[in-house]
């Protein structure tokens, strides 16, 4: 059976800033497990909508219980490669993103949809609003297994989209200190 | 950010990687965000970084993995197609 998780979350920053920081929120020190990110495809469509898929490389984070089992089936899940997927539309200050590990898929598939939306807060402050679908599947061994994994992967969301929100704020600032530059 | 850009999965394409990611942020928040993306200049470089890693994914054995991968469409799994979020997009 698939798992879900949902969450809200409004990043107290313009669209603008979100957008360049969403390219740029690794490194960041909640994210020291991301080891590489590579732009395998990029264009600009005829609605100016920039379509990007990346590469993300990371350090693998496994329960105790997991790892033990995968080492007897001789598979060393030390890295995991994830596929980001992403729709930037400027005007209508819109991101649909979606990631993906592709590989280890049988042990566990976890797929994160957001929409991030520009909007204005209660304040009349610019904000993004980030609605979140993560779905995890397991088909790794027996029954009780999978749902193991699957509850466990559930259970791990929280914290680890707590520490991506984190993370987005820090570049975020860093953004705002040195005024929108990069550098 | 600063120095700490992120780096290639592949250490040879991190020089044409750094190159391109510089002229894509320019260009993303100070011409494609304002509106005036159309020309994009970090064509090249990007091409130049592409090269170097399609090598790297195909003697590293990810490219068949990645091609698999791709085949699957983007964003259905939250239950919209590529179509709905079109629609989805140009309603907003």
């Amino acid at each position: 059976m698939v798992k879900f998780y949902k969450s809200f979350y409004t990043h107290n920053h313009d669209f603008n800033t979100f957008s360049v920081a969403y390219f740029l929120r690794y490194p960041n020190p909640y994210a020291t497990h991301v080891i590489s990110v590579d732009t395998l495809e990029r264009y600009v469509d005829d609605q100016g909508r920039l379509h990007t898929k990346r590469l993300v490389v990371k350090r693998g984070k496994l329960p105790q219980w997991c790892k033990a089992l995968l080492s007897t089936s001789k598979l060393n899940i030390s890295e995991s490669m994830i596929l980001e997927t992403s729709i930037i539309d400027p005007r209508s200050e819109l991101i649909l993103s979606e990631s993906k590990n592709i590989d280890f898929t049988k042990v566990m598939r976890v797929v994160e949809t957001a929409t991030y939306k520009g909007d204005l807060g209660a304040d009349g402050k610019k904000v993004v609003r980030a609605n979140t679908t993560v779905s995890f599947l397991s088909s790794f061994g027996f029954d009780s297994m999978k749902e193991r994994m699957e509850l466990w992967g559930q259970r791990k969301m929280g914290e680890n989209l707590s520490r991506s929100q984190k993370g987005m704020g820090y570049v975020m600032d860093r953004l705002r200190e040195q005024g929108g530059k990069i550098k | 950010m600063g120095n700490l850009m992120s780096a290639s999965f592949a250490p040879e394409c991190n020089e044409v990687k750094t190159k391109y990611d510089n002229c894509f942020n320019e260009w993303y928040s100070e011409k494609f965000l304002k509106g005036k993306g159309a020309m994009n200049p970090c064509e090249q470089l990007y091409e130049d970084y592409k090269a170097c890693l399609g090598k790297a994914l195909t003697a590293r054995g990810i490219k068949n993995m990645l091609d698999k991968s791709r085949e699957d469409a983007p964003f259905e799994v939250g239950g919209r197609t590529q179509d709905e979020l079109n629609e989805e997009i140009g309603k907003k």
